[in-house]
């Protein structure tokens, strides 16, 4: 991302009092910023390569640092600045946003998410109302053309086919990045390896994968990708099946019966799946509800772990036999 | 003689002139509610509808009604779109900026600024039941400024000839 773009889609929502702290910091640190964080009463950090930072008026400094900091430099967020800040990440419309704030987060044009935290309202356990927010977490998203490279072998069977593939990551370590391109490789083909490209629909629930603003894309997920943008995945996945006749479906974060329930439709129709499921380990998704029926069933042949050090989307081993996945 | 009647004349016209104009202000000031009534129906429509985010709103409501009114919806529109100063403050903003070049009253004013008070920082309950609020308040001035219309608009034009009839009369 350029600075250019890190100005129009990050920068300009942050409160006045953040924005000149940031644009002191170095562009080649500035690249690598993965978290700017908010908190009333407390100062904003900043993630850089996964290690956090506190923004003080004269640039970043450690956390532990931060007690014998000059007090004259500290930046405190108040109340105002966040009022302020949510304001202008909602465009001042929080009633448009407010599905999306009741799920926990926003979306920016070109795919970074802003969490909220604050104070919740429910009604017969459904979030009614996110209000009296106390946190914003800046979440930047990055599209990486190629970071696919290292594991697209792995994924694809010949030249018009690939494996019903699973990517299990913990957050942040770069599954979103990686499904993206994989998305793109599969859509556009690969010349290197001869593979031809076939037609994906492309689940983005979040917004994440695709960014699309007025349904348009704004990362480059392929020449053939249809995308339903916005859509719960298990109702998406169908939807794509019935209407866009893809080849491949991909979505992100597989977790509820509902998702298993739609990926073993897809798989009984003969449309491929790539998806991407949080965890460290395959021994880990056993545990968990839903996510290990849908590994006993056999639907997924290759499951590709990633390595949750700071590299993200590294490749830490891959899944290819039942034996193995099924232990 | 002739200076006398000319003169004559014109103060009758000038007194005339000056009742039409409060009449005139009156007649307006109902004009000028009713558009704002109508702006606030179509806008809370929108709202409702369209799912479109507020400074489209905004731009969207200032092209269906009268320009005099249009001007308050279209600036507040692209200095939300802006995003330098909240939704709230933009609209209070430009009330103050343009309420001059209508001929609302205090209290019309003072409703106008109510309506920028929940502007941007409430769900979609919020937003509705408060421009439903600003409406009945509006179709209550309404109704009072066109009591004072049929009560007083024909009077301060009547008022006006007489009064330049009677100044003539006295000065001659």
């Amino acid at each position: 991302m350029n600075y250019e773009c890190f100005n129009k889609e990050i920068l300009c929502y942050l409160p006045d009092r953040v924005i000149e702290p940031i644009r002191m910091i170095d562009y080649s640190i500035l690249n690598n910023i993965e978290e700017i964080r908010l908190r009333v009463n407390r100062p904003p950090m900043v993630n850089i390569s996964g290690k956090d930072f506190i923004l003080t008026q004269k640039g970043l400094c450690l956390p532990h640092d931060y007690e014998n900091y000059i007090v004259d430099n500290i930046i405190i967020i108040s109340s105002s600045d966040m009022r302020r800040c949510f304001d202008k990440v909602s465009k001042s419309s929080a009633f448009v946003f407010a599905e999306d704030i009741n799920k926990g987060f926003i979306t920016l044009e070109g795919g970074h998410r802003v969490g909220i935290s604050g104070k919740v309202v429910t009604n017969n356990g459904i979030v009614k109302q996110l209000k009296e927010i106390s946190g914003l977490n800046f979440r930047i998203a990055r599209e990486i053309i190629g970071c696919s490279e290292n594991c697209i072998n792995e994924i694809i069977r010949n030249s018009i086919d690939i494996y019903n593939t699973l990517i299990v990551s913990p957050p942040q370590c770069g599954k979103t990045t990686l499904l993206r391109d994989i998305t793109r490789v599969i859509s556009s083909g690969y010349k290197k390896i001869e593979f031809e490209g076939v037609k994906v629909g492309l689940i983005d629930e979040r917004g994440e994968i695709a960014a699309c603003i007025n349904g348009v894309p704004q990362n480059n997920i392929g020449l053939r990708t249809d995308v339903l943008d916005c859509c719960p995945k298990a109702i998406g996945m169908l939807m794509l099946l019935r209407s866009m006749s893809p080849r491949v479906i991909i979505t992100d974060e597989l977790g509820d019966k509902h998702d298993i329930d739609a990926i073993l439709q897809i798989h009984n129709a003969g449309v491929r799946i790539i998806a991407t499921v949080h965890g460290y380990d395959l021994e880990e998704l056993k545990t968990k509800p839903y996510i290990k029926d849908i590994i006993a069933s056999n639907v997924f042949e290759r499951v590709l772990i990633l390595d949750t050090g700071f590299k993200r989307g590294v490749l830490k081993s891959v899944i290819k036999t039942m034996e193995e996945l099924i232990g | 003689m002739i200076l006398k009647i000319l003169g004559s004349v014109l103060v009758i016209i000038a007194s005339s002139a000056v009742g039409y104009y409060i009449s005139f202000t009156k007649r307006k000031r109902v004009a000028d509610i009713e558009d704002f009534i109508s702006a606030f129906i179509f806008f809370r429509n929108e709202v409702e509808y369209s799912s479109q985010i507020l400074s489209k709103v905004f731009k969207q409501t200032s092209k269906v009604i009268s320009k005099r009114v249009a001007i308050f919806f279209n600036e507040t529109g692209v200095l939300i779109e802006e995003n330098k100063i909240s939704a709230s403050d933009t609209w209070k903003m430009i009330v103050k900026k343009n309420h001059e070049r209508l001929y609302l009253d205090n209290t019309d004013i003072d409703i106008l600024y109510e309506f920028g008070e929940k502007l941007g920082v409430s769900y979609i309950e919020g937003h509705l039941s408060n421009i439903t609020l600003i409406i009945e308040k509006l179709k209550i001035q309404l109704e009072r400024a066109k009591a004072e219309y049929n009560r007083n608009g024909k009077m301060f034009r009547i008022l006006g000839i007489i009064s330049g009839i009677t100044l003539v009369i006295v000065l001659v």
